[in-house]
């Protein structure tokens, strides 16, 4: 009789190798055992396929069922799924696309694969406060520049070769699903959740470079420096993190974060 | 009455009376009809994360309707030690949202660190059941409660299996403390597929393990020209599990039941309708036993 443990490992052999033989261990009768297997092996196939699918709508819907079934297969074999969390499944998915599909007519679909983890990510964030304008405009004047941030935790900063939100909306369930002229360069994306709903703005690169730089734990002084963000523009991209419920926190110099 | 207006959301104890899973496309329509259910199911790794839509909807809802938690992923019999992070985060989802029943399955699902994701079967043995009991015992003593064992579907059976899946799942209760979640579709899926009587494994099941009971739609499918039965959850319930039913509440008395839709899930009515069915069963149990 096999240990549990030496089943355990003849019954997954058998689901990825259907030359395997299951016939030792497993009772084949008017149904063969191979053919009993095969329902396992199809299951476990097509619960990853949907979890997939579930996370990346619009790769599903750009590439059709069966070149998605084919990249959830190959996926599968490069990064099988390690938790009982389906919704983990996805994790490694738009890194894979890179290496997979790279420098083929197909390599823009790793940042597209990108958003939608991020917007998964984003839609489970643990919820926050949010901090206003008028906390900031309370500030003494010579506290401002030295002043960080704490962004809520749904935020996502994500920098694509192509225009990713473009196609994203596109894609949409509603949408007119227009052609995107996927040649017009790249996109800065700033993802997060205001009560319930994920947002996503289209934002320039120095602003980019400037949110970035803040999550980091930059103060405000150190992130214009480093993101080289005009400081006549800093007013309205301050007024739309605020207004979007971006900024979870404001740190004055010498606060202690929490 | 149901839970609902009778004010016992909180119980610690499912309703003896029928509940429904709760799906995403019913979310809405339940907040605004919160229609007449006993309880309500839900998958415990679907609330897994604390912030956003889902976690708020459902804080809603289980102020009106006593609540089960049914996880899906632990994969207790995997002989792969248990993911304590994924334990971790049951214990969380149960501690925040206060369900009257935890449930997981007498499954295995992952080896030498890959998860399969599905509800795969174990081998009817000594060393199968102790394993498992030890892994049951270990969540209750986590969790501070007992947990309830569901029966899987099953599509084979092992050649070195020495006990039936009745001995199997009496033996994890006497071992584990559990109690039992019996899918009566699964028992019956079960039947068909490895050929037994599923009326021997409810007489050999200890008569007051049965704390919930699922009952769901299967597919039939035609393998090597035989039918071989598919747990798929995406139809009505058939007429030989309402049979079935029948039998486990004329043995074991009123029990909380639960109707599982998961594919094809259709508009909330048909739901209800099916949850009204399994009322009317459980309410003439209810007669009898009075």
């Amino acid at each position: 009789m096999p240990a549990l443990l030496d089943l355990q490992r003849a019954f997954t052999a058998a689901l990825r190798d259907a030359a395997q033989d299951a016939d030792t261990w497993a009772h084949g009768d008017e149904i063969s055992a191979a053919a009993r297997l095969r329902v396992y092996r199809n299951n476990a196939r097509g619960v990853f396929e949907r979890a997939l699918e579930a996370t990346f709508p619009v790769v599903r819907s750009r590439v059709g069922q069966d070149y998605f079934a084919q990249l959830a297969h190959f996926y599968r074999e490069a990064h099988p799924s390690r938790v009982g969390d389906l919704h983990e499944v996805g994790r490694h998915f738009a890194a894979f696309l890179r290496l997979h599909l790279a420098e083929g007519p197909y390599e823009w679909l790793a940042d597209l694969a990108a958003l939608e983890w991020a917007v998964a990510e984003a839609g489970v964030a643990a919820d926050s406060d949010v901090s206003t304008a008028a906390a900031l405009a309370g500030l003494p004047a010579e506290a401002v520049a030295g002043t960080r941030f704490r962004f809520v935790p749904s935020l996502r900063c994500l920098s694509a070769g192509m225009p990713v939100l473009a196609v994203w909306r596109a894609n949409q369930p509603g949408a007119d699903r227009a052609a995107v002229d996927l040649g017009t360069g790249a996109q800065f994306v700033l993802v997060h959740r205001a009560a319930d709903d994920v947002q996503l703005r289209d934002a320039q690169a120095d602003e980019f470079s400037f949110v970035v730089a803040m999550a980091n734990g930059a103060t405000l002084q150190a992130a214009l420096e480093t993101s080289a963000l005009p400081i006549e523009r800093l007013p309205a991209l301050l007024h739309a993190l605020f207004a979007d419920g971006t900024v979870a926190q404001i740190i004055p110099p010498g606060a202690l974060r929490h | 009455m149901t839970a609902a207006m009778s004010g016992r959301a909180r119980a610690d104890r499912l309703p003896a009376a029928a509940g429904i899973g709760l799906r995403t496309p019913h979310y809405e329509a339940l907040l605004a009809e919160r229609p007449d259910v006993a309880f309500l199911e839900v998958h415990t790794e679907n609330y897994f994360h604390d912030g956003g839509r889902e976690p708020r909807l459902l804080d809603r809802l289980r102020e009106d309707y006593p609540l089960s938690l049914h996880g899906v992923g632990m994969a207790l019999g995997s002989a792969d030690p248990i993911d304590p992070a994924h334990r971790r985060r049951v214990a969380a989802a149960v501690r925040r949202y206060e369900p009257a029943a935890v449930s997981e399955h007498a499954c295995w699902g992952r080896v030498d660190g890959e998860h399969f994701n599905d509800l795969l079967p174990l081998p009817f043995t000594v060393e199968a059941v102790r394993h498992l009991a030890a892994r049951v015992r270990e969540l209750q003593d986590v969790l501070g409660r007992q947990v309830l064992i569901e029966n899987v579907s099953q599509y084979l059976r092992f050649r070195h299996s020495t006990l039936t899946e009745g001995e199997f799942l009496a033996a994890l209760v006497a071992e584990s403390g559990c109690g039992l979640l019996l899918d009566v579709n699964n028992l019956y899926v079960n039947s068909v597929n490895v050929g037994f009587d599923p009326r021997a494994t409810i007489g050999a099941l200890p008569a007051d393990s049965i704390g919930e009971i699922h009952l769901a739609g299967h597919l039939r499918k035609e393998v090597d020209g035989h039918a071989l039965l598919i747990d798929d959850h995406g139809s009505p319930v058939a007429e030989p599990v309402w049979a079935l039913y029948a039998r486990v509440l004329e043995k074991f008395g009123p029990v909380p039941t639960l109707i599982e839709w998961d594919t094809n899930v259709p508009a909330l009515d048909v739901l209800l309708a099916e949850a009204a069915t399994a009322d009317a069963m459980l309410r003439v149990t209810h007669a009898r036993a009075a």
